[in-house]
């Protein structure tokens, strides 16, 4: 999904999406208060936050496209004691 | 064991940075496994160290015991000429005192900081830290001591053992006198678990809404008003640097797995850097030399380059009367630096959410008035570090750095906050109470958006090493944030003060190293401060019209500085009660940590 197409996307697909995830993770938002600015936290403004998040931060990851052969990812790295050797070590 | 003596060519130089990279690249694959990946490397961190260097006691010219470094207050206790029971209740006085307008403080520990004042008396000088109280930030397990990182999910929580670093602290004869007051997890400034802010700037203790720096918002006020010696700080993203700097003190974030995290509440694995908060240099040189080292609890700390003498690198050189470099560096200038903000350029940590126009108006001038403060500051500074034998070059910024250090791929950490909490996020998401916003987004990063952050990561730390460092030794910073995505040093530390809000705030620098680059940052801002005073400033102490010693209103040593930087703010009592200052959920998903 390209940041065009999440720009489409509704804050009530948005909420379905969060809260169908959330439930399934068993993690409760009805516990907090609806609407409360008083709360330290509250469903409209966790959801708000969420919202924000999905709209920005995912596309934007997935944006960025390093070309793996020219950036590899280190999964095994060469012998690490490697890292230790200083010229006095030999 | 290879040589740690600061001489010749420091760590910085003497490593394959590659081997960094590819280290780096494996504790992305560790937070996703779980498993160690390092053999245990079992020998002594500080053999070879050269006997540490301390003023000679008929040199300090501070009097009281509260308003001296580390350094000083060593060479008293070596030689007997101050007890270490009379330290702590020196410093207790400070607390009873004036914690109650600053509330640095979860717990003050004064039945056990006097117990062991009085055993150390009877036992041999164990070095530097012997008897020195310091302040330990309540995310570190601290033996039969409330440990609650300000949150409802360690309310009751006591832990059984001490963190390694405060482990090794205390073994260095260290005395615990109390927990300090962070962000809730260890997001954002102090506050309660619900949000209202708890813990004051040292410098505006009767404005609340003046950030003290957070999260290690309590280790810096404690220091920065001569609660404590010196502080512990643990950092995500600023919260060593950013608080250091609000508070007028010098304070070192180290390599990745420099310092052992094993007994620290975990919030990021690959970014969490415990160091320490202090008053100088030399002072950030002792606690560092103590905290560091290998801890087979932590495989993070494993298979790294011998702890080298950051004690010795933080006395500064003389050649005759002028000071000088330990080592040639280059300082490299990051395009905007003199003209950009900090990160809060309103020093307020967030801009109130309803202001009137007029209120807005002042806001504003007041951030030009602090941008400009700010950019005089770095050009002095910058001067001062080419005065001793610096060179200053300007260097590019890498390709696509905008993107890789935004805000989007900074929030590349928050599945791994999220996991480690799964249970409590299941048990009822109150217990997160106002830090609550992050841990929710945490949930909802897929696993190949996760995978494509970690590998930006790789890739900026790779232009890192060969883009910026490939022309200076240490760069200059306005965010902490790039060199906490990829595990590098940082150093915060005071060049000035400045006036914009009607009372003197603290201005500050911030250098990035290579990988173990710790030593030279150290001995760069020992040589800085051994030419200036701005490092001896202090805050007035809340209630009164003294504080600010150093004299010379700071600036280059022996040069009158600016005479409006040495006027006092007002004090909490001479305007009444503060207003409740609150931190807004959505807040502490931009603050850092």
């Amino acid at each position: 999904m390209d940041a065009r197409e999440t720009q489409e996307v509704t804050d009530a697909e948005l909420d379905a999406y969060i809260l169908t995830r959330l439930r399934s993770l068993g993690v409760d938002l009805s516990v907090l208060p609806e609407n409360d600015p008083d709360a330290p936290a509250d469903q409209r403004r966790i959801l708000m936050g969420a919202r924000r998040f999905l709209r920005s931060t995912p596309p934007a990851i997935m944006a960025f496209d390093p070309d793996v052969q020219v950036v590899a990812p280190v999964m095994y790295p060469a012998a690490l004691g490697a890292v230790i050797r200083e010229p006095n070590d030999g | 064991m290879g040589d740690v003596r600061p001489d010749g060519v420091p760590q910085d130089r003497r490593l394959d940075r590659r081997l960094f990279l590819e280290r780096m690249g494996l504790l992305t694959a560790a937070a996703a496994t779980g498993t160690a990946f390092a053999p245990p490397r079992l020998e002594g961190a500080l053999a070879g160290l050269r006997p540490v260097t301390l003023p000679a006691p008929s040199g300090i010219q501070a009097t009281e015991p509260w308003s001296m470094t580390v350094a000083e207050l060593a060479a008293l206790i070596r030689e007997g000429a101050l007890s270490p029971a009379e330290l702590v209740e020196s410093y207790l006085r400070r607390v009873e005192a004036m914690d109650g307008a600053l509330q640095a403080f979860n717990t003050v520990t004064a039945a056990e900081a006097r117990r062991e004042a009085r055993r150390l008396e009877g036992a041999s000088w164990s070095g530097p830290l012997h008897g020195i109280p310091l302040a330990i930030k309540d995310n570190y397990y601290t033996r039969g001591v409330r440990t609650t990182a300000n949150s409802h999910i360690y309310a009751d929580f006591v832990p059984d053992f001490d963190a390694t670093a405060w482990e090794r602290l205390r073994s260095g004869g260290a005395i615990l006198l109390g927990k300090t007051q962070m962000g809730p997890l260890a997001t954002s400034r102090a506050t309660t678990p619900d949000g209202v802010s708890t813990t004051r700037n040292a410098w505006a203790p009767h404005d609340p809404a003046v950030d003290p720096g957070g999260s290690s918002s309590g280790s810096a006020t404690a220091v920065a008003a001569r609660m404590a010696a010196s502080s512990t700080g643990t950092q995500t993203g600023g919260s060593i640097t950013n608080p250091s700097s609000r508070q007028g003190l010098t304070g070192i974030k180290p390599t990745m797995g420099r310092v052992s995290l094993h007994g620290i509440i975990p919030l990021t694995y690959t970014r969490d850097h415990p160091g320490p908060l202090a008053r100088d240099a030399k002072d950030a040189a002792l606690m560092l030399q103590q905290m560091a080292g290998p801890d087979p609890r932590d495989p993070r700390t494993l298979g790294m380059p011998p702890v080298p003498d950051y004690a010795t690198a933080a006395d500064p050189v003389r050649r005759g009367s002028e000071t000088v470099l330990r080592w040639p560096t280059t300082i490299g200038i990051l395009p905007g630096y003199l003209d950009q903000a900090d990160q809060d350029d309103d020093f307020s940590g967030f801009p109130p959410r309803e202001e009137s126009s007029a209120q807005r108006d002042q806001r504003m001038r007041q951030a030009a008035l602090r941008r400009a403060a700010e950019g005089q500051a770095r050009r002095a500074m910058l001067a001062t570090l080419e005065g001793v034998g610096a060179r200053v070059v300007e260097v590019e910024l890498p390709p696509d750095w905008e993107t890789l250090t935004s805000g989007n791929f900074n929030n590349v950490r928050l599945p791994e906050r999220a996991e480690p909490f799964m249970e409590a996020l299941r048990r009822d998401v109150r217990l997160f109470g106002v830090s609550l916003s992050p841990w929710i987004n945490g949930l909802l990063l897929s696993g190949p958006e996760y995978l494509r952050g970690q590998r930006a990561k790789m890739v900026l730390l790779q232009r890192v090493l060969d883009g910026i460092f490939s022309r200076c030794d240490v760069v200059v910073q306005t965010s902490p944030i790039p060199f906490d995505m990829i595990g590098l040093p940082l150093i915060a530390f005071p060049i000035g003060v400045e006036e914009s809000r009607g009372t003197p705030l603290p201005l500050a620098g911030m250098m990035g190293g290579l990988p173990f680059g710790e030593e030279r940052l150290l001995s760069l801002v020992a040589a800085y401060q051994a030419e200036t005073e701005w490092h001896r400033r202090r805050p007035a102490d809340p209630g009164t019209a003294g504080g600010e010693e150093g004299g010379a209103g700071g600036g280059r040593r022996g040069v009158r500085g600016d005479p409006a930087a040495s006027s006092v703010g007002p004090t909490p009592g001479s305007r009444g009660p503060a207003p409740e200052h609150r931190l807004d959920v959505l807040d502490v998903m931009e603050y850092g940590e």
